[in-house]
């Protein structure tokens, strides 16, 4: 048996555990049964979705955040189980108290469902499993980067509220990929993708299941960089890929140089939002820096992909396919439904996200303090929102033409000024870097 | 080369570095096998960093560390196998009974189930914790804790076991039994790297001494007899000190010369042979020796003198 399964089996299983839930639970459908027995399949899915959500998120997490409180993480970075052992073991080791209530809940459930409607059942069952799979997946993930970002890069931000904070001030990016995902839930009867019709439900469950496994690799892939196993960043640009395949599906496109311009202007944009992620969760770590250019001083090429940030890897992916659906565009302008070059607005976009994240960087390396995300946050407030008002209020309308970007009249425009900010925001950050250079380097520095 | 003599452990070049400071500036040396390694040097140092590199827990700027013929850089997790190794604020499974968390850290580092058990119960009664399997790991006192987690960094009978301050906070009688059990690994061929302020304690059982400062090996020498050892010797002369100490200064064996009164002291390299020359040498120089006695250099003297001696060299 998987030791770390083992370990959470002796932890969490007990005799007391084992009788109590099935007791709280049957004697709670019992009262219920009686008061609102209309409402009760509801009240079994909606008491699975508590269960294994909510206290399967919070025990995926606790499995790798409390190991790291205890410190006993170091004896399991020490040990020789394999990533996929260490995953799957606190996975699913953690989570099974929540899957047994979980369990019971599903078992009220079909006991207590509407004649006739089984199918409908299973499908409301299995899209709440995973559901539940995806939150626990993406809670372990969460805890590895919080455990790494702790041991290396000292910031005390919370990675979630910042990543809430970036997307209410991103409203464009997020306006761009929204729309594609809504309309998954909107209709009822069935869901057009990629100009096919699909069943709504068999849909949202297939789509659910890809984004589970996605989930659980992302959990792995964490897991391996947590135990110092190297590797280049191919999961993570192949969910992107997958992503962005998803997200098109939805827009209409009949021919292949269409489809093909809005799969690149779709994944950029997913890649976009991916960069924020990883750039905000991981933070700015300066010796992986200077990993990378030992790396390359030393010709050793895989090293130094190796030893990439991951948000850089997806920032290239952004930039590469942003840029080809922008220089593609303009031969497939007269698509109905198009008046704009989508791909010079996804190019915008994406060097709007590079000037971000190297003012994250820029910030990182001149202060190394734990509150760069903050002030990121702060600089990008100031650029993209206050700035451009105060000087159209000064009656300076060119100089805020010059933080306002046109993304959907002007997309050229816009991509002229992104790349402006852009190219100096990572001016800044090249200067940051090279000014600690000479401290770093300098020998004999006695830690104090 | 023998397999013995070859080094078990092998570090070069190896430079690891903080946001805004190097904690390790090329640092090489070598380890041989069944040998116990005292590593001191003043805190901030680098004794930390390098116990976790070596442990392959954390990714060096560049160099190489090789453990058992593992490079541990490039294949950090297959070096688990044959390391072991206790951080200096080191956890135990409180929630678990001593036995269920040797049992787990048995298993999670390769030891086959069937030999699980067995393991656990020998390495208990190596380290005189059969008593205590049972017991919740959260209810023990402190001197057991360290003695658990030095257990749990050698279950799986390792072949090199890192140790920072493995002795910290533990009363007397509890640190002597650790050095005890220390020297009975390094008798079963395990080789140790022991960090510790507690030089007097080192003594007693380290063979090989690792001196770091600033991130830097200021001196990595055996402590038994040997060609480079340094000894103190202490030289009573009846009458004009200053002409013995003209022919200490000129033997390129002799340093560290400290004259208080009639009684000289330094440090001389060698053996007998050298001591019994040099003693001829005095003598056929007029000087009149009144007693010419070798006193021990113990590890506390060789720490200072050698920091004494970096700390002349960066002013230098």
């Amino acid at each position: 048996m998987n030791p770390e399964l083992r370990r959470q089996l002796w932890l969490e299983v007990s005799p007391q555990r084992l009788w109590l839930i099935p007791l709280a639970l049957i004697g709670g459908a019992l009262v219920m049964g009686r008061a609102l027995p209309f409402a009760l399949p509801t009240l079994a899915l909606a008491a699975f979705l508590a269960s294994t959500v909510l206290w399967g998120a919070r025990q995926a997490a606790k499995a790798v955040l409390d190991e790291a409180r205890a410190r006993t993480w170091d004896v399991q970075r020490m040990s020789a189980l394999s990533a996929w052992a260490m995953t799957w073991g606190k996975l699913v080791g953690a989570t099974l108290m929540p899957w047994y209530a979980g369990a019971i809940c599903l078992v009220l459930y079909f006991s207590y469902r509407p004649a006739g409607s089984l199918g409908e059942s299973c499908t409301w069952a299995a899209q709440a499993i995973l559901i539940a799979l995806i939150a626990q997946a993406l809670a372990l993930t969460g805890a590895l980067i919080t455990v790494h970002r702790q041991r290396l890069v000292h910031t005390g931000m919370h990675i979630v509220l910042v990543l809430a904070l970036l997307a209410l001030l991103l409203p464009a990016l997020g306006g761009l990929l929204v729309p594609a995902a809504e309309t998954v839930g909107a209709f009822s009867g069935g869901v057009v993708w990629y100009a096919r019709p699909w069943d709504s439900g068999a849909f949202t469950l297939a789509l659910l299941g890809l984004v589970a496994a996605w989930a659980i690799l992302g959990a792995y892939r964490s897991m391996r960089t947590e135990l110092q196993i190297r590797g280049t960043p191919w999961a993570w640009l192949a969910g992107i890929a997958c992503a962005g395949t998803v997200v098109s599906g939805f827009a209409p496109a009949a021919n292949p140089l269409p489809a093909f311009i809005d799969w690149c202007a779709h994944t950029a944009l997913v890649a976009c939002v991916a960069s924020y992620v990883a750039g905000f969760a991981y933070g700015c770590n300066p010796i992986q820096y200077r990993r990378v250019a030992q790396a390359l001083r030393e010709r050793r090429v895989r090293r130094s992909l190796e030893e990439l940030p991951l948000w850089s890897s997806s920032a290239a992916l952004a930039l590469l396919l942003s840029l080809t659906a922008a220089v593609l565009e303009p031969t497939s302008a007269l698509r109905a439904g198009y008046d704009t070059n989508f791909g010079a607005t996804a190019l915008a976009l994406t060097l709007l996200m590079l000037r971000n994240l190297a003012l994250l960087n820029w910030l990182s390396l001149r202060s190394r303090t734990a509150r760069a995300e903050v002030a990121t946050l702060v600089y990008i407030v100031l650029l993209d929102h206050i700035l451009p008002r105060l000087f159209r209020i000064a009656s300076l309308p060119e100089i805020a033409g010059l933080l306002e970007l046109p993304l959907f009249d002007r997309p050229w425009t816009a991509v002229g000024i992104a790349t402006l900010h852009a190219g100096i925001a990572i001016g800044l950050a090249l200067l940051a870097y090279r000014a600690m250079r000479p401290i770093l380097s300098a020998p004999g520095v006695r830690r104090s | 080369m023998s397999d013995n003599d070859r080094p078990i452990l092998e570090v070069a070049r190896l430079s690891y570095e903080y946001p805004g400071l190097r904690a390790l500036d090329g640092v090489g040396f070598g380890v041989t096998r069944g040998s116990i390694t005292a590593l001191v040097g003043p805190n901030g140092a680098g004794k930390t960093t390098l116990l976790r590199c070596l442990a392959g827990m954390d990714t060096p700027l560049h160099g190489n560390i090789r453990i058992d013929d593992i490079d541990v850089i490039e294949e950090p997790r297959r070096s688990h196998t044959v390391v072991g190794y206790l951080p200096d604020s080191f956890g135990l499974y409180e929630d678990l009974s001593v036995r269920r968390g040797l049992a787990y850290v048995a298993a999670a580092n390769g030891v086959p189930q069937p030999q699980v058990a067995a393991l656990v119960e020998q390495t208990a009664a190596e380290l005189g914790l059969l008593d205590r399997l049972e017991q919740r790991a959260g209810e023990l006192s402190r001197g057991l804790r360290q003695r658990v987690a030095v257990a749990q960094a050698i279950i799986h009978t390792p072949r090199v076991i890192l140790l920072d301050e493995p002795a910290a906070g533990l009363d007397p009688e509890a640190r002597y039994r650790l050095g005890e059990l220390f020297v009975k690994l390094g008798r079963r061929g395990l080789t140790l790297i022991v960090s510790s302020h507690i030089l007097a304690e080192l003594e007693a059982y380290s063979t090989d001494i690792l001196i770091l400062d600033s991130g830097r090996v200021i001196e990595h020498r055996r402590l038994d007899a040997g060609a480079l050892r340094y000894e103190l010797l202490e030289i009573g002369v009846t009458e004009d000190p200053q002409r013995a100490v003209a022919v200490l200064a000129g033997s390129p064996l002799v340093s560290d010369i400290d004259v208080q009164d009639t009684v000289i002291r330094c440090r001389m390299q060698g053996g007998a042979t050298e001591r019994a020359a040099l003693l001829k040498d005095l003598i056929s120089r007029g000087s009149s020796i009144a007693h010419y006695a070798l006193l021990n250099e113990d590890l506390q003297q060789t720490y200072l003198r050698s920091m004494a001696r970096s700390a002349g060299g960066d002013e230098s």
